[in-house]
């Protein structure tokens, strides 16, 4: 079932959800950059957030982990009430903070050492997780060396490994891909999905639409503070209905065909992107033929035309009439 | 050439912007000429007596005789004054008890207590304050004697007057042949501190910049490497000659400032801001070396502010050279400060023309070649 | 909380070892400076007397040119060799520095005092032994003085008509009478330290200053590098991050602090005192330094902006406090002076190297304790918009 509202009316009893996220608003000044945020994760779960940058997903993460106080609404992990002074519901997380927070002078088990000593580990415990740590994230034979000398990849990843280190009951990864080799990145994903099935619940915020689709068990989908819509990959797309895409590609004037195809009935959305026009169609097979008629009469001269079935991008596009990506 | 000038005006651009340089560059050198002008210049090292206890005519006696001995006087109360020789505020103390004070008036021998201080020039003091001792007494043995004869005490007070006025006083002229006080006769009040913290601000500065080396390596070789089609050498260039406009440009500034605000005489312009500009070129050299030398920022400003400040100590920048032992003397000549403290030395109290000063230009020429040389072999080898 | 709050600090106190900026400008800078300015200024205190020649023309032909040159001879302490020499001579020999001090005593010296007319002694000084002349010079004047008095009474006499060998026995009176006001030796604490020990306790006090501060960097480190993002998702409460750096930086800043005072005293003969007096006033002065960085923590928000404060604050507070050069003052300036932690500080081994125990330094301590509460108040106060917001 879809949810589309923005404002869950449910009293914050918890229940056995891991975390449980109420109507959180947060402006810095002028900017409301959380606007009545509310969801739950499920043990288990791996819930994504996706919304391009500047949606308010990492205001809504600093407030999840304690790192800022919301302006009204509230967080409860595992029943606890978060804010920055809750040590308890603190233990409970695993933060991976979108920018690199480590340590370059200290080596990657020093890292790991020095956070899993703040959150309580010692002793063999620690040693042992440590390695354990170092195994997943695959820098077990670069243990020793400082990190500043890592690549980028080996910085995220143990980035990652650190918000591991103490079995979290939620795992909170903010963007753990941006500005990753398609190879780092690909391995964070399948760490990412390993945690998955050995139950550990996770919260994944991304603007890759991908990640999203291939992680997550729900989405939501969030834009201007607020989140637009959540549910499974299959329900959100059923939100687009039988809508679907075409692209057009080519030259001329792509302005004025922009401003002929809207016009017809059948196209529901137009956006414009260089030299590319993405509209949103019922009955594409169909509609087709006019559309690139329309576009040609209207001066466009098409390189390129497809059509494709709704994706969550067609959906965030359906929704907020914007790119994910801008 | 057009790319060096481009460089370094953006350099001297940014450090103007940058407001915490405004301290430094702008306010500091000025409050120290001053706290040494008014420390070191003008007279200013005669010792203090602090003197408290029973006012009356002992102690404006005493007073009126330490002046003559050039010693200042200080009337404070007790406690205070045994707390300022404690602390070295006054080189002595004197505690005259009110009996001491009575019996004065009345011409009998008394005593007052005398406190000195435990540093340098406290045997100076002592006597300084004996002989005034002795010289007020003086007037009551003229006075004693005198009525020792049978003279009433008024008339022969009033006899003792009048002589004051017929006698011919005894002078003692003291000349001094000292080189020292010949050398430092002619200077002003702040002269000497402002030449020397020109050379300590304009040296310690461009170390500091040594920094902005390190961080540009750090963070913006590759992306000019790429970016722009400047060769690491042109690109070093660049760095020395912002390095060296910011050296000069500081220097100009205490130098016109001091002249104005505190009429410090600089001699002859020209040859004073050629100095300047050679002196900040081997600054310069000496920030670029430290940059090229070294790669943590923290600890490259640290070695910049010892390097800075340890040369200028020994190169006369905190106690002038001519008081430096003969040794210390020849082992300060290591230093550039010491070199060009010289050529100001010779163009603000000589008169110096632009051949008394090329040994000391030579010197600083030598001295930069050297870490000109080094600095551009280290930097080429590591790309800066 | 105190594991953590001790893995913190111990991995921040590692930290900054590693890099080096500690081992820097808290030990190898200032012991630099040390040696150095000991070398420059070292012998500025010096108070032993040195040798002195004097050279006189003695060219009185009555008694009264002698007596200066006695007194001169009977200066106690001087190791004194007059040498009688023309007065031509004089100039060349001082110039040369064969002597220190050259007296000129004119042929009618005697017959012009004790005639009323006036007369003129030439001293003649070099360049050394500036104070020893100084002693000299002043004992010469005490005694022309004398002569001028003893003038002034037999023309006296002479005006109250009292006879002629009457008005010479008042003369020699007046030149033999005791000193009337004598000075005895009274006694105060001694609160000053020596040349040597006082470059030593300024510079220590100085670059702790310095020392302290790598806290706050580290602090606004932590927010660039987003650690501290993460140090606050930990389950400890939100002060501990900061309370944290203040102790790495306090310890740091004792062990820095006593390490230069130890090596100091070490190698340049010079004491401090009693070991407890000297750890309580290291103590207070960096509890201090480190609450001026709470200060510096809230209102800078880059490292190099905090790194320039804290410059501005060490060498403002090290050059008031007499690092480099001992600043006197006396009135409102020499009080605000006095509220220095550095000033303090050194104040404070004062007291301790002249025998003060814990008793006497009650004073410094608690101006270093008081400015150490109100750098903390006005930390509160000032509007946070650094490395703690």
């Amino acid at each position: 079932m879809v949810t589309m509202t923005q404002h869950d009316t449910e009293s914050p009893a918890t229940g056995s959800d891991v975390l449980v996220v109420q109507d959180l608003v947060r402006n810095f000044g002028e900017l409301r950059a959380v606007d009545g945020v509310s969801f739950r994760i499920a043990p288990g779960e791996t819930y994504g957030v996706l919304g391009p940058n500047g949606a308010g997903k990492t205001t809504s993460i600093s407030m999840i982990a304690g790192l800022l106080r919301p302006d009204s609404g509230s967080v409860h992990v595992a029943g606890q009430l978060m804010g920055p002074r809750q040590v308890g519901p603190k233990a409970l997380l695993g933060l991976v903070p979108q920018e690199l927070a480590i340590y370059p002078e200290l080596s990657a088990a020093e890292n790991l050492r020095f956070f899993g000593r703040l959150q309580g580990l010692g002793g063999a415990e620690l040693r042992s997780r440590t390695d354990e740590v170092l195994d997943i994230i695959g820098l077990s034979d670069r243990a020793k060396s400082a990190t500043k000398e890592f690549s980028g990849g080996m910085k995220r990843r143990l980035n990652i490994g650190i918000g591991l280190l103490h079995r979290p009951a939620l795992l909170i990864l903010d963007e753990p891909t941006v500005g990753v080799d398609p190879q780092s990145r690909n391995s964070i994903l399948e760490s990412v999905e390993a945690l998955a099935t050995e139950g550990m619940s996770v919260l994944y915020t991304t603007h890759y639409m991908e990640e999203a689709e291939r992680l997550c068990d729900r989405i939501a989908i969030v834009d201007s503070g607020r989140i637009q819509a959540e549910g499974t990959r299959t329900e959100l797309i059923r939100i687009v209905g039988e809508l679907d895409e075409i692209r057009l590609d080519g030259s001329g004037d792509i302005a004025a065909a922009a401003g002929a195809l809207e016009r017809l009935p059948a196209v529901e959305h137009v956006l414009t992107e260089a030299r590319t026009l993405r509209l949103t169609v019922r009955e594409a097979p169909t509609a087709v033929a006019g559309i690139v008629n329309a576009a040609g009469q209207a001066g466009m001269e098409l390189a390129d035309v497809e059509i494709s079935r709704p994706d969550l991008e067609s959906v965030f596009l359906h929704l907020t009439g914007k790119a994910l990506r801008d | 050439m057009r790319n060096l000038l481009a460089i370094s005006a953006t350099e001297l651009r940014r450090f103007i912007r940058d407001r915490s340089n405004i301290f430094f560059v702008f306010f500091m050198p000025l409050l120290l000429v001053v706290v040494l002008g008014l420390q070191f210049g003008g007279g200013g090292s005669e010792s203090r007596v602090a003197v408290s206890g029973a006012g009356g005519r002992l102690r404006q006696a005493l007073a009126a005789e330490l002046d003559e001995l050039s010693v200042a006087v200080g009337a404070t109360g007790d406690e205070a004054m045994r707390d300022q020789v404690a602390r070295g505020r006054a080189a002595a103390g004197v505690y005259i008890p009110n009996d001491a004070a009575a019996a004065f008036a009345a011409g009998d021998p008394t005593q007052v207590e005398l406190i000195v201080g435990t540093q340098g020039g406290s045997q100076l003091i002592t006597q300084q304050v004996t002989t005034a001792l002795q010289a007020v007494s003086l007037e009551s043995a003229q006075r004693a004697a005198l009525t020792g004869q049978g003279i009433p005490p008024d008339e022969a007070e009033r006899a003792l007057a009048a002589a004051e006025q017929d006698v011919g006083p005894v002078h003692v002229t003291i000349e001094s042949v000292s080189e020292l006080d010949e050398e430092f006769s002619g200077l002003g009040q702040f002269d000497l501190g402002a030449a020397s913290q020109l050379l300590l601000f304009v040296f310690l500065i461009s170390l500091a910049g040594s920094v902005t080396l390190i961080q540009s390596r750090q963070y913006g070789v590759q992306r000019r490497i790429v970016a722009a089609p400047v060769s690491p050498r042109q690109a070093l260039a660049g760095q020395a000659l912002g390095r060296w406009v910011i050296a000069v440009f500081q220097g100009s500034y205490i130098m016109a400032a001091t002249a104005l605000i505190f009429d410090v005489d600089w001699g002859n312009l020209w040859l004073s801001l050629l100095v300047l500009m050679v002196f900040g070129a081997v600054a310069a050299g000496g920030a670029m070396l430290i940059g090229s030398l070294m790669d943590s920022d923290n600890a490259a400003s640290g070695v910049g502010v010892g390097v800075g400040l340890v040369l200028a100590a020994l190169g006369g920048c905190m106690l002038p050279l001519e008081l430096f032992p003969d040794t210390l003397r020849t082992i300060a000549n290591v230093t550039p400060h010491a070199w060009a403290y010289e050529a100001y030395a010779e163009i603000q109290r000589h008169g110096g023309g632009l051949t008394d000063i090329l040994p000391q230009l030579a010197a600083m020429a030598a001295v930069l070649l050297a870490l000109g040389a080094w600095a551009l072999r280290r930097s080429v080898a590591r790309a800066m | 909380m105190l594991r953590q709050l001790w893995t913190m600090t111990a991995s921040d106190i590692r930290l900054r070892i590693r890099d080096k900026s500690v081992p820097i400008f808290g030990l190898l800078v200032p012991f630099a400076l040390i040696f150095v300015m000991n070398l420059v200024f070292g012998d500025t205190g010096d108070t032993d007397l040195d040798a002195v020649t004097v050279a006189a023309a003695q060219q009185d032909s009555g008694e009264l040119g002698a007596v200066v040159v006695d007194a001169v001879t009977e200066v106690p302490g001087i190791d004194l060799t007059v040498t009688d020499v023309p007065a031509s001579e004089i100039r060349p020999l001082v110039e040369a520095g064969d002597a220190q001090l050259g007296i000129t005593v004119p042929a009618d010296f005697t017959e012009n005092v004790t005639g009323g007319q006036g007369a003129q002694l030439k001293l003649i000084q070099g360049e050394s032994a500036a104070m020893e002349v100084g002693i000299l010079t002043s004992v010469i004047e005490g005694v022309t003085g004398q002569f001028a008095a003893a003038a002034e009474a037999t023309t006296a006499a002479a005006g109250l008509a009292l006879p002629p060998d009457e008005a010479g026995r008042i003369a020699q009176q007046v030149i033999e009478s005791e000193a009337r006001v004598s000075a005895v030796e009274g006694r105060t604490a001694t609160e000053q330290l020596g040349a040597g020990a006082s470059i030593v306790a300024g510079q220590a006090g100085l670059f702790l200053l310095f020392t302290v501060g790598f806290g706050v960097l580290a602090l606004l480190n932590e927010r660039q590098q987003g650690t501290l993002a993460r140090l606050q998702a930990m389950p400890m409460p939100p002060g501990l991050v900061v309370l944290s750096k203040a102790l790495s930086s306090f310890i740091l800043g004792v062990v820095a602090t006593l390490v230069l005072l130890t090596a100091g005293s070490l190698l340049f003969g010079v004491s401090f005192g009693a070991p407890l007096t000297v750890l309580v006033l290291v103590l207070c002065v960096v509890a201090a330094g480190t609450s001026l960085m709470f200060i510096i923590a809230r209102v800078a928000r880059t490292p190099e902006q905090a790194g320039v404060m804290q410059s501005i604050f060490a060498i403002v507070l090290g050059v008031a406090g007499g690092a480099f050069f001992p600043i006197t003052a006396s009135g409102p300036a020499g009080m605000l002076l006095d509220l220095n932690p550095v000033a303090a500080f050194t104040r404070g081994l004062g007291i301790s190297a002249g025998g003060g125990g814990l008793g006497d330094i009650s004073q410094p301590v608690l101006i270093m304790l008081g400015f150490a509460v109100a750098a903390l108040v006005v930390s509160r106060l000032v509007p946070d918009r650094g490395a703690a917001a």
